[in-house]
């Protein structure tokens, strides 16, 4: 169903492969190699799902608890994101988890029926926008979180009026945006010169009464209407006329099919896309080609999700690395290419790079939350870790450029994700008792360091696919040949460990051409 | 600046040692270390996602009590819910607040607490009549949650800018020390983003350490990634980044571990970043910060479903932090140099839901501090009956109160001029004052009392037996009521009429003369020259 679209080096699928999984790992890099592009993409689609709930469900009973923890669900996570087959899959179902946001800091302790959440978003990783809107919808953690489950009619009694939480979210943040776009993703002007709203606060009431009436739902079995608490009466929405008289399912038919029509969405949601795997400045042309291929994948479906992704990943501005230039001359296009990677998604690459495994179980080992200032699944508010326009201060503001990542990366947070980089180096060590450690094997490094040739190849292999700057490289090669005597063995591992994991490079996502 | 290992454990060492004469900044510290009256600090406590203001502060006079209770009559707290805090609206409307926030009675009571009533996002003026006359352009975006966060923190004119006021403010106020003195809690806040200065991100667990680093060659291989020079813009980002933090974490340890907190706070989250803050005013001085801003905040307030037991904690866990911040600071005498104000995204509506509330848009804000005129609340109370002047629809109040007007007092108050800080908030030349007059005056800017030794000058003003005199020449000795030297300058309402001086405050209607011509003060001004303050500006001619 695909063209076939080969790349030109190595490093080039090495850095296809970081866009698209949670690390390539050496053995990644020679299956794509050997597959081709296409197949490699055709195959992940294909592998089956590992999902997050059962193995959230198998711990609570190991552990004989009375239910799932943070730790338990966050460690599945991290289990999945390291360890998956289904690689592609899961980093897009994280994409989506940025977008449709719910969060334990609201949700509390509902641990499994936000992995269940994270079960249905990875069900629709490639299929069709339409049913993840309606099942994100319907999801009764979606309804805890954005208060939609409960939400009924006007009840002049008690002076209450519907909630309006999901209607205003819905459209600001999983279709329309604030701003009305133009094909290329640009606000639209009016003659004032001022942005246009995509909806009104009118639109938010009407679209708050055609969702009413759904309560219930438990894990995977989504919420049901009661027609009692549904407002019967005509509504009108983005000036769309929903007729009197139409049951909750009804309506929300409607509600669905407007929204994922509005021409904003496909561009909308071909930004944020783009955003979360490749780069956070990319062109208008871009982001346009990508939102045709939302509206439209080549058999007259609109919203298909895999085509999505295949367009979003090997656009020629992804395998050339090409960004926005922002307000500098095209000649910066090159360099404001790629991302700062995210602390979530440094700790899954290094920890893909050294071949991690746990000890006994997958727990939340890192205390992601604390030291990376973000987990899956507990953003701060249904504005995720981050906004999607944020500019740093400094170049990238200036420049009229955005680094989203950028927010999490504050001095505190910057010393101590250092800290679980070094505390991964060093868990090698752990014991067997040290049950819901990670670790990895130290033998391979231990086996090479003799030979620094070698063994920075390796190195360069194992973590950079083969891109490892030339400074890191000297660096390293001058620690193994000047500084570290070579009886010290463990020592000169860690510490090249330590100069390749620290590298700046390792915390970015760039080009490579 | 190449920054070698050596290079930066030199400097956290002269930071850790006395020797603070070997950094930058010397003339300005040592300035800085003989003013601390002049010392002034904001603290902001974001309220995030939209406090219901109008279940924490309520009506207790019987005839708006009812309205309110008729309008929310699930939610409506009962009179025994209602702790009375003796602090009436402009309008004569008597306050009580929810008992969940029964500790801050006495601050009330002392005045060191108040009220601002139903304040808001406003471009204009605005009632629901010029709504309807289209003659109020509304703020953009109202009831959108991050729009309106924004707007707190950049005014509601600049809402697309990436910088906030707090940072603009400083930028016109403040030299570029070591640690900038826009500190925010946790994250970056737009309202401490400026375009000349940097902004400091504290974590409420303290400092860390770099873990490894007992290892030299660990450190200088981190220092050795600080040389390198990329194109990539996101690298290079992450190599200053990097580089910046090293540097902060070390000097903010040393600074912190010689300021220890010695102040009881309770283990909240809200509580720890207010600590935090207070050691942050404490180290004032080895900071060489003359100005701070402090941005906290506490989530939780979207309360659309289940508010009741939700609102109470998240309201207890207010007042109990702000109670113990304001003695920590009166302990260290520095409660008149501090000021503590609430913002929230929004005022929630007043009609309510199946169990807690929708967005909605004016709301009231909490202020605190030695500084602030308390024993009465600022604003007036708003008409709650669905479709009043003061209804935008369903029970959104339209505010009375600009939250820009109360952003320019305590920006007048840092020291910015009238145009610097209509510079800031241009929409507020559409109010007939760009200020609430909520702070006092500082003591070294009051009036002297005349005194029969001191020698005055041709112009100076004094005050004696409550009036207040100017001398029309030399004089020594020579008593304001007895001696024709002394002109009497007040007016029957109590204001100045004088000759206009560039060092003296003037209140809201003082007039003075200046260049032969009257001109009168439309609010609270100090430092500007009539007759150039434009025809909306502070000195209007009288005639």
């Amino acid at each position: 169903m695909f063209s076939h679209k080969d790349l030109q080096s190595r490093g080039q699928y090495f850095h296809f492969l970081q866009r698209a999984t949670f690390g390539a790992r050496s053995q990644d890099i020679e299956e794509m190699i050997t597959l081709g592009l296409s197949p490699w993409f055709e195959a992940q689609t294909q592998t089956p799902i590992g999902y997050h709930l059962p193995l959230v469900q198998q711990a609570v009973i190991d552990e004989m608890r009375d239910r799932a923890t943070g730790s338990i669900r966050i460690g599945v996570w991290y289990q999945h994101a390291i360890t998956a087959q289904d690689q592609l899959r899961q980093r897009m179902a994280y994409a989506l988890s940025q977008i449709f946001v719910i969060s334990q800091n609201g949700l509390g302790n509902r641990h499994d029926e936000m992995a269940a959440y994270y079960d249905m978003l990875l069900d629709h990783s490639f299929g069709r926008f339409r049913d993840l809107l309606w099942a994100v919808t319907l999801s009764p953690m979606m309804g805890r979180y954005l208060t939609l489950r409960g939400s009924r009619k006007a009840n002049p009694k008690t002076n209450s009026f519907p909630d309006e939480n999901y209607a205003r979210e819905v459209m600001q943040l999983f279709t329309l945006g604030l701003w009305q776009l133009n094909e290329r993703g640009e606000a639209i002007l009016d003659e004032q010169g001022q942005k246009i709203p995509s909806y009104t606060q009118n639109d938010v009431q009407e679209l708050a009464r055609a969702l009413t009436g759904w309560q219930g739902g438990h894990l995977s079995t989504p919420m049901t209407a009661r027609n009692k608490f549904h407002d019967m009466g005509q509504k009108v929405i983005l000036g769309t006329v929903f007729p009197p008289n139409q049951t909750a399912e009804q309506d929300l038919e409607q509600v669905v099919d407007l929204l994922v029509n509005q021409p904003n969405t496909p561009v909308f949601i071909a930004n944020l896309l783009i955003k979360r795997f490749v780069t956070s400045n990319p062109r208008p042309e871009y982001i346009e080609r990508v939102s045709n291929t939302f509206i439209n994948n080549g058999q007259g479906i609109r919203g298909d999700l895999q085509a999505t992704l295949w367009a979003i990943l090997t656009d020629e501005d992804a395998l050339q690395g090409i960004g926005d230039q922002g307000n500098q001359s095209s000649a910066q296009q090159t360099y404001h290419f790629g991302l700062l990677k995210e602390p979530i998604l440094v700790i899954t690459n290094q920890a893909r790079a050294l071949n991690m495994r746990c000890v006994t179980r997958w727990r939340d080992f890192i205390s992601s939350n604390n030291s990376l200032g973000q987990a899956p699944l507990a953003a701060n508010s249904v504005f995720n870790f981050y906004l999607p326009d944020h500019a740093p201060q400094g170049e990238i503001n200036q420049h009229g450029l955005t680094a989203p990542e950028a927010t999490l990366l504050t001095t505190y947070q910057m010393q101590t994700m250092h800290n679980k980089i070094v505390r991964n180096i060093e868990a090698y060590r752990a014991k067997p008792h040290h049950h819901n450690n990670w670790t990895y094997d130290i033998t391979p490094f231990l086996n090479l360091h003799a030979d620094p040739d070698r063994y920075v190849a390796f190195m360069n292999e194992q973590i950079f696919g083969g891109t490892m700057p030339n400074r890191i490289i000297q660096r390293i090669l001058n620690v193994l040949n000047h500084q570290i005597n070579v009886k010290y063995g463990t020592q000169r591992v860690k510490t090249t460990l330590y100069i390749a994991f620290t590298a700046p490079e390792f915390f970015s996502q760039e080009a490579c051409l | 600046m190449k920054l070698s290992r050596r290079r930066f454990l030199q400097s956290s060492m002269a930071l850790s040692a006395a020797s603070m004469t070997t950094l930058p900044h010397t003339a300005f510290a040592q300035q800085s270390r003989t003013a601390t009256s002049d010392y002034k600090a904001l603290v902001i406590v974001f309220l995030k996602g939209g406090n219901d203001a109008y279940n924490m502060i309520v009506p207790t006079s019987p005839r708006e009590y009812e309205t309110y209770q008729a309008t929310r009559p699930n939610l409506a707290l009962t009179p025994t819910e209602i702790h009375p805090i003796s602090l009436t609206t402009e309008n004569q409307v008597n306050l009580g607040i929810h008992h969940a926030m029964s500790d801050l009675v006495p601050l009330f009571e002392s005045g060191d607490a108040s009220v601002f009533v139903n304040s808001g996002q406003l471009l204009t003026p605005t009632t629901r009549s010029t709504i309807a006359a289209s003659l109020s352009p509304l703020p953009r975006f109202l009831m959108a949650h991050n729009m309106q966060q924004d707007m707190w923190q950049t005014g509601a004119t600049y809402y697309n800018s990436p910088q906030g006021w707090a940072g603009r403010m400083m930028a016109m106020l403040s030299e570029k020390t070591e640690i900038s003195p826009l500190i925010s809690l946790n994250s970056q806040t737009r309202l401490n983003i400026s375009d000349q200065l940097p902004q400091t991100v504290l974590n409420s667990n303290g400092i860390g350490q770099y873990s490894g680093w007992h290892d030299p060659i660990y450190v200088d291989e981190y220092f050795s990634h600080f040389d390198g020079d990329f194109d990539n813009i996101y690298t290079q980002y992450f190599t200053d980044t990097m580089k910046k933090s090293v540097i902060e974490n070390a000097e903010l340890k040393t600074i912190l571990e010689s300021h220890p907190s010695t102040a009881v706070y309770p283990e909240t989250n809200l509580a720890a970043q207010l600590k935090m803050v207070s050691r942050m005013i404490q180290a004032r001085q080895a900071l060489y910060h003359q100005q701070q801003v402090f941005f906290v905040s506490i989530g939780g307030f979207d309360t659309h479903v289940n508010q009741k037991p939700t609102h109470h904690a998240l309201l207890e866990n207010i007042a109990q932090a702000f109670t113990a911040f304001n003695s920590d600071l009166t302990q260290q005498g520095m409660n008149k140099n501090v000021i503590t104000l609430t913002m929230s995204d929004f005022g929630r509506r007043v009609l309510s839901n199946e169990s807690g509330t929708d967005h909605g848009w004016g709301g009231h804000q909490l202020v605190m501090g030695g500084a602030i005129k308390g024993l009465q609340a600022y604003g007036e109370w708003p008409d709650l009956t669905p479709n009043s002047e003061d209804d935008y629809n369903h029970g959104r109040i339209i505010p009375g109160i600009a939250a820009d007007q109360i952003n320019a007092s305590i920006a007048r108050w840092f020291g910015l001029s009238d145009n610097q800080v209509l510079e800031l908030f241009p929409n507020l030349s559409n109010f007939p004052s760009p200020y609430i007059d909520f702070i006092n005056r500082d003591e070294n800017e009051q009036l002297p009392h005349w005194h029969a030794t001191t020698v005055y000058q041709n112009n100076d003003l004094v005050t004696h037996n409550g009036q207040t005199w100017q001398a029309a020449w030399w004089t020594q000795g020579n008593e304001p009521d007895k001696h024709e030297v002394w002109k009497l300058v007040t007016t029957e309402e109590n204001n100045l009429i004088a000759i206009w001086s560039a060092s003296r405050i003037y209140r809201e209607h003082d007039i003075v003369t200046h260049k032969n011509i009257q001109w009168k003060a439309a609010w609270y001004t100090k430092g500007e020259e009539p007759g150039t303050t434009g025809e909306w500006g502070v000195w209007r001619k009288k005639g």
